[in-house]
């Protein structure tokens, strides 16, 4: 499934990865997660098993994840995470098992930390 | 290479003959800048790739023309009729220079007198005196190093520059080169990566905080940034040496580190040490310091303590470098691991609807430090395989000589190493799969003649790392597998169907079907039909799968897979009604929804489809009798058994889960489809499905309602 | 699957020993004999990385460089340029229009090599 976002009858917002989550369409993923984040209060990744992920993607999650705490969103990502994204952590030294305080002091499970 | 040479030659004959133009023309309309150009653009053209291939006469010749057209081009000189009879006589050495066999003393009397009258020409120039051809590049690694640097530890706060990404550099591999450099440690910082609505993508907000402890030196960390230095904030300091004579074990106090890196100002420190509690977690608290950066420097803290406590323990040459521990003693430990990281998860779940922090501190330093347990108690079981690849060389020999072959054994990766229980229950399936090649896979010596192979065969043994799993191959130069035969057997057998098309690999596969063999006759090494069924089952115990690849009239790999550890594995976690179970998460590919309608719409087949490929799915609530509420939407976890997606339908996928991996009890022991149970936080007990035995088992049971 | 490189390069015997260089360390190559050609082949074709010259003809290395950069197919990929020891302003330059880095002529194929495994990771 492309990069796309859709509308669940609860009111959540899916947003499907694509293929990758590169600097090439780092513009799109991020207007696509802003946009969703402004239309609801709770929105999701679905990430391909097989997307492809550099630190521009790590980048949208993580300025994405403190723009949800600001205004008290949740969001997070449905399935298993994806490979490159535990490979792209890894290799930038990414790992977070603390609080964060951009994420209202909660653990950050995005990059380390439980869900 | 000497192609190119040749193309070189034609290539600047046609680039001198283009100069002469240009220059004669340029007599006409010295002011024209497009001639000009065309000359510079000539020369640098002749002297960049000149110098390449080795032409360096030509080189250094025409770098000293080639700097004087530089100037005229920069309006520092004009054109006049010296100059021009000067280029062209140019012309007509480079055109000398370039007939001169390569490598051969060549005469330099009419290049040096050109050149002295172009220096003339412009006395205020400063002629470089050597030629261009001997800067190097870049410094290669392991060239200009001096090997021999003491052992150092570097702090480096890579700061890039908003642009790189855009520039096409990837941090990453830069990152990656500090690490090939020594040890690294690397924390990212997040802080400068603004909200959505302020977010440029492509610009890199993510900065770095390195720690590296290398015997190489400054330079060679400055090389890895020599790309980026103009425009990135590098910073490179010092922090430890193992020349200095350092005898206490510790290391710098976290304030003073902080100060150390402008994170902290001392006034703040001394005004936070007053309050005498733990210097990380009141910097956080107070809103001084931001989490990562208390994060990043304790773990330059850790880094040079560890480096300083290796050094101090370094143990002299003499001393004993292993003791000996009997190996119950460590399964002990291993178990003890296992209760401990079960508490552990109960310790997390509790703390965490506590919601008590100082509670929650405790509770992860604890994770942190039994995930650091654990991965040591682990190691210390981990062996060398080649220990056990050496029995198999003397089986080799035995049975060669029993059959009348001539056959060699070959070994790599003796050193790839495998938990010892795993390494004990592989003895068994190779000594199976080594016999087969003997027996059925390397020919007659006679018969390899004829095939016009070496009349000795060879079986190869080998073993590699592959992610959390070690590859074991088995490989001979035998005959190969019939695939004519093999599936003409199968089929007699009932196990495939005559007409249906059956890729390479599964028709392979067949070999470990139970009393399968197609030899015609029973040898006293094989031939009975058993044996490979023995090496499937074998396998699957340890959790590995089987391949199998064969070219008929050169030989038979087969590759066994198998995890590097049997006691903790990293699982998905579902519910069925009230019931939790455990998935090995190294075959789960995804999980998708099931809805009511999406059952509708199946018609009753329990096929799911999942964007455009069809994939059926076996609804575990109905295999195992579950008879409570069923929820409005489940949940498919699609997993890969041996290149098949199936699906397995659950109510929740909880998340990932660390599965200490229990065995049942006698009783259960045949229990299809369940090949262990585990102990969760809240003390509950969940099972452990083997997805393979439940594919296998619920095919069985519609092949026969069919 | 290999890394496909191009090269752009007005001297046939440069583009030659990149070639082959580059091919007996495992790319693929596309050449390209000016920065016209360079940029046209670029707009229709996805490559990993560029290797270009500095001066030739018909759009020399910084407007290729430019172009690229302000392109769609390949905008963001690794540009490394070849330089001589007598421009380093052009190498400013060059970082400027948007390169990654550069290899100084003459190199040695294990240079570039080098140069190449840098910044392709």
């Amino acid at each position: 499934m492309p990069l796309n976002s859709s509308v669940r009858e609860n009111g959540e917002i899916i947003i499907t990865s694509g293929d990758r989550l590169t600097i090439e369409n780092a513009a799109e993923f991020s207007r696509i997660v802003r946009e969703a984040l402004e239309a609801s209060k709770n929105v999701a990744i679905e990430f391909e098993p097989a997307v492809e992920i550099d630190i521009t993607g790590v980048q949208v999650l993580c300025s994405a994840c403190k723009s949800a705490a600001q205004s008290n969103n949740q969001f997070s990502y449905h399935g298993p995470q994806p490979q490159a994204l535990a490979d792209v952590i890894a290799k930038s030294g990414a790992e977070r098992n603390a609080i964060c305080k951009y994420n209202n002091n909660s653990k950050c499970f995005w990059f380390g930390g439980t869900k | 290479m000497e192609e190119a040479i040749a193309t070189y030659r034609e290539e600047a004959g046609e680039l001198l003959a283009e100069l002469e133009t240009s220059l004669l023309d340029l007599e006409e309309t010295p002011d024209d800048n497009d001639l000009i150009n065309r000359v510079f653009r000539a020369m640098h053209t002749i002297k960049g790739s000149g110098a390449m291939f080795g032409f360096d006469e030509i080189a250094s010749f025409t770098h000293e023309v080639e700097t004087v057209f530089d100037m005229v081009r920069n309006g520092k000189m004009t054109v006049t009729k010296r100059l021009l009879d000067l280029t062209l006589k140019s012309r007509d050495h480079i055109s000398y220079l370039l007939s001169c066999p390569l490598g051969e003393a060549v005469d330099r009397s009419e290049g040096d007198e050109i050149i002295a009258g172009l220096r003339q020409l412009v006395p205020q120039l400063e002629l470089p005196q050597k030629g261009s051809s001997e800067i190097p590049a870049i410094n290669l690694p392991g060239l200009s190093e001096d090997e021999l640097a003491n052992e150092s530890t570097w702090r480096i706060r890579f700061r890039p520059a908003p642009n790189i990404l855009m520039c096409g550099t990837n941090p990453i591999s830069l990152i990656n080169e500090l690490r090939d450099l020594g040890t690294a440690h690397v924390v990212a910082q997040f802080d400068e990566i603004p909200q959505l609505n302020e977010l440029v993508p492509e610009n890199c907000y993510i900065y770095w905080d390195i720690i590296l402890t290398t015997t190489r030196g400054e330079d060679a960390i400055k090389d890895v940034f020599i790309f980026v230095e103009d425009d990135c904030d590098i910073k490179i300091e010092l922090i430890d040496r193992s020349g200095l004579i350092d005898r206490e074990q510790g290391y710098k106090k976290l304030g003073d580190i902080l100060v150390e890196r402008g994170d902290l100002s001392p006034v703040e420190m001394q005004k936070v040490l007053m309050l005498q509690k733990r210097f990380g977690e009141l910097l956080v608290e107070q809103g001084i310091v931001s989490p990562e950066k208390v994060q990043s420097a304790l773990v330059e803290q850790q880094h040079v303590k560890g480096v300083r406590k290796e050094r101090s323990e370094a143990p002299p040459l003499e001393a004993a470098a292993s003791i000996r521990v009997p190996a119950e003693r460590l399964d002990q430990l291993i178990n003890l691991v296992g209760e401990m990281v079960t508490v552990q998860a109960h310790l997390s779940q509790v703390s965490m609807a506590g919601g008590d922090a100082t509670f929650i501190a405790i509770s992860e330093e604890v994770e942190r430090l039994t995930n650091e347990l654990r991965d040591t108690a682990l190691n210390i079981r981990m062996l060398p395989i080649g220990s056990t690849f050496s029995k198999f060389k003397r089986l080799v020999r035995d049975l060669s000589q029993e059959l009348g072959k001539q056959i060699e054994m070959e070994t790599f990766g003796a050193e790839t190493e495998l938990d010892k229980t795993v390494i004990e229950k592989l003895n068994d399936p190779l000594v199976h799969i080594i016999r087969n090649c003997i027996d059925h896979g390397i020919e007659m010596p006679e018969a390899r003649r004829a095939a016009g192979k070496a009349p000795h065969g060879t079986v190869y043994l080998g073993a590699e790392h592959s992610g959390d799993s070690v590859l074991v191959t088995i490989r001979d130069d035998g005959g190969g597998l019939d695939r004519d035969r093999i599936r003409a057997k199968a089929v007699e057998r009932g196990l495939l169907s005559a007409t249906a098309d059956v890729p390479d690999k599964e028709i392979y596969a067949q070999i470990f079907a139970p009393g399968f063999s197609t030899a015609e006759k029973v040898t006293s090494v094989s031939g009975r039909g058993v044996g490979m069924d023995v090496v499937k089952r074998g396998i699957d115990s340890l959790r590995g799968s089987i391949g199998v690849d064969s070219i008929r009239g050169s030989g038979t790999t087969i590759t066994l897979k198998i995890p590097l550890t049997l006691a903790i594995i990293d699982s998905l976690l579902v519910k069925i009604g009230k019931d939790h179970f455990v998935l090995p998460l190294a075959s789960v590919e995804e999980c998708v929804e099931l809805t009511r309608d999406d059952i509708k719409n199946a018609h009753g087949r329990s096929l799911a489809n999942v964007r455009g490929a069809i994939i059926p799915y076996i609804p575990l609530r109905e295999h195992f009798k579950i008879t409570d509420q069923r929820p409005e939407i489940e949940q498919i976890v699609i997993a890969d058994i041996h290149g098949t997606k199936v699906g397995f339908v659950v109510d929740h996928v909880v998340g990932e889960h660390q599965t200490v991996i229990k065995s049942l009890g006698k009783m259960y022991r045949d229990v299809k489809g369940v090949s262990g149970a585990t102990i969760l936080g809240d003390g509950t007990v969940a099972l452990i499905l083997d997805m393979g035995v439940l594919l296998q088992a619920v095919e069985k049971l519609e092949k026969d309602i069919m | 699957m290999a890394k496909l490189i191009m090269t752009a390069d007005d001297s046939a015997s440069v583009r030659q020993m990149v070639a082959f260089t580059l091919k007996q360390n495992g790319y693929d190559v596309v050449e390209a004999v000016d920065g016209r050609d360079a940029l046209n082949k670029l707009n229709a074709q996805k490559v990993d990385m560029l290797l270009t010259d500095l001066n030739m003809p018909n759009m020399d290395g910084i407007g290729l460089i430019k172009g690229v950069r302000a392109g769609t197919l390949n905008k963001f990929i690794p540009i490394v340029m070849l330089t001589t020891e007598s421009n380093d302003t052009r190498k400013g330059e060059g970082k400027a229009a948007g390169a990654t880095g550069w290899i100084v002529k003459p190199f040695k194929p294990e240079q570039l090599i080098a140069v190449i495994k840098k910044v392709l990771g």
